[in-house]
């Protein structure tokens, strides 16, 4: 006997005496004694008033709209009250910046559009999105910040975050240049082609926001500009050296000469600029740090460092300009590769001077900070006299 | 009452004390008590006094205005705790009763012999009868009830899980009885 059957079976056995059916003499009778049981308690408490019988459909139906209509149209009520919270959540916490209280929400639905993002390129390519975004949160924090330490700790982690994000984007640049090299991959020159101009920007607007700060934040984050920066421009020199790899194969028809040579000018009026404001470094180091010490006037070994770190840094201006003017040659005879790499050359010129500066100006402060202790901390004491 | 708004009127009468609703509602629901109630206790005195009980409990509960969200489970539930509370009484005048073997009266069997001509169906009731308690009761709220296993979860106090569980055993239980045999 299987289940159907059995079952079917069970069925059958209700429908007998066997089946535990009551004698219906007694279940007439037991009504009887049932009703006069209740009715007298009906009667002698409060009678239950007759209610119309439409009333009882309107509590059934009235129950299951409650039921069926009213569930569903609370529940899409609770779901769109979450979805609008989250939306407001992530509107505004979308122009957080890192310190604030929703910056942890921005920065965990950019990791989770990461980690949802599957084609390596699209990554690379939001990735690129959540920097611009990196730098305008950079400017934001340099123009609002008023508390000194409060606006040191931002930039520093901001600019910690671009230069990581920089390197995480120039990784996968790699990747995809070997790929690219293998498979003639034209998606991968175009987002070379985005990465270039990507760079660029970002590069300009780390330095526009560094010259929002005060001159004491900026020289506490200095490091860590200068390594945000510093990856944007080799990322940038990689992107665009995987164009020019692409334009002189011809394997690519999606790189065209005046488009490149667009791209190279660029790249050579961004270091032109580094040169300009290193030469002004440069410069003004120059010009305090020959009154602070002559080499000849003093044993202290800081201090000729000082002349000796000048006397190496004060020509580099002129040198990386000259590298560059050699760039511009190539550019013309179309040489866009030797082009790039004197672009980088010249780039490395203006690190050392950009060493060189940071170095004395370190140095020079270690001698304020002696001043001030000497001349009981008289503030209004100049750098020079500190040194004198 | 085969229909299902009729029924949930005829509950939302019950429920609001009308004592008309309540004599039809005893109609719908008398043959099932007693049947419940007579395949735990084996006694057709016994069984017609306990339904009688059960009808009577149920409308104090109702006057009482107690919450009541499913009616026909509540009176199933009432039943049972009828059954345990006749068991505790007479554990304490008579002998213990083996409450995991059902044997049908003799004066039933007789009739029971005459009526169920079909000898597959006697052995299904002779499967049933040595069921455990649990399982035989399980079955009878399933198959010659017909309820739900929402509503049995609800009158066992057991998860609607935990009845599956209990079905598929009572079965398998009860297939292996009948095979025996």
């Amino acid at each position: 006997m299987n289940d159907k059957e059995l079952i079917q079976k069970l069925n059958q056995i209700k429908a007998t005496s066997a089946g535990g059916s009551p004698k219906k003499d007694w279940a007439l009778s037991n009504k009887e004694i049932l009703m006069s049981q209740i009715r007298p308690s009906t009667n002698s408490e409060t009678p239950t008033e007759k209610v119309n019988e439409g009333v009882y459909y309107f509590q059934h139906f009235n129950g299951l709209f409650q039921q069926r209509v009213m569930k569903p149209v609370v529940a899409t009520f609770a779901i769109m009250a979450m979805l609008l919270t989250y939306n407001a959540t992530t509107t505004i916490a979308n122009t957080s910046v890192s310190g604030d209280i929703l910056y942890p929400v921005k920065t965990a639905k950019e990791k989770v559009q990461i980690a949802f993002t599957f084609d390596k390129e699209d990554k690379i390519k939001l990735q690129m999105t959540f920097i611009s975004r990196r730098t305008e949160e950079l400017h934001k924090i340099a123009l609002n910040g008023s508390d000194s330490t409060k606006t040191q700790d931002q930039i520093e982690n901001t600019a910690k975050k671009i230069a990581e994000d920089v390197k995480t984007v120039q990784d996968g640049l790699n990747k995809i240049t070997i790929a690219s090299i293998n498979e003639n991959n034209d998606s991968a020159i175009e987002l070379a082609k985005e990465i270039d101009t990507k760079t660029l920007e970002v590069k300009k607007s780390i330095i526009a926001a560094s010259g929002s700060l005060s001159d004491d934040v900026k020289e506490e984050v200095f490091e860590e500009l200068k390594e945000a920066i510093d990856t944007t421009s080799e990322t940038g020199t990689i992107a665009l050296a995987l164009i020019i790899t692409e334009y002189e194969t011809g394997d690519s028809e999606t790189v065209g000469d005046e488009e490149l040579i667009s791209r190279v000018t660029d790249r050579i009026e961004d270091a032109e600029d580094d040169i300009v404001l290193i030469g002004l470094a440069v410069d003004g180091v120059s010009t305090t740090t020959p009154q602070i010490v002559s080499p000849i006037d003093t044993d202290d070994s800081s201090t000729t460092t000082t002349a000796q770190t000048l006397l190496i840094i004060k020509d580099k201006p002129q040198e990386a300009q000259d590298i560059i003017d050699e760039a511009k040659d190539l550019l013309d005879s179309s040489d866009f590769s030797s082009a790039l790499l004197k672009v980088t050359e010249s780039g490395e010129v203006v690190d050392t001077a950009e060493d060189g500066v940071q170095s004395i100006n370190e140095q020079t402060d270690s001698g304020q900070v002696l001043g001030a202790d000497e001349s009981d901390n008289d503030n209004s004491s100049s750098t020079v006299s500190v040194v004198e | 009452m085969k229909n299902p708004l009729s029924r949930t009127i005829l509950f939302l009468k019950v429920k609001n004390q009308d004592s008309e609703a309540y004599g039809q509602f005893y109609d719908l629901y008398v043959t099932r008590i007693y049947r419940f109630v007579f395949f735990k206790i084996n006694s057709v005195s016994d069984a017609q006094d306990i339904t009688s009980d059960v009808f009577l409990k149920l409308w104090q509960c109702i006057k009482e205005g107690k919450e009541i969200k499913n009616l026909n489970a509540f009176t199933y539930m009432i039943a049972r705790n009828a059954v345990i509370d006749f068991y505790r009484q007479k554990s304490r005048i008579d002998e213990p009763i083996d409450e995991g073997h059902f044997n049908i009266p003799d004066d039933q069997k007789d009739i029971l012999r005459q009526q169920i001509m079909d000898s597959e169906l006697s052995e299904v009731l002779k499967g049933l009868e040595n069921l455990k308690d649990e399982y035989k009761e399980v079955i009878i709220l399933k198959y010659l009830d017909e309820l739900s296993p929402s509503e049995i979860a609800g009158i066992l106090g057991k998860s609607n899980g935990a009845v599956r569980v209990l079905l598929h055993r009572a079965m398998k239980a009860l297939k292996e009885n009948i095979n025996e045999r």
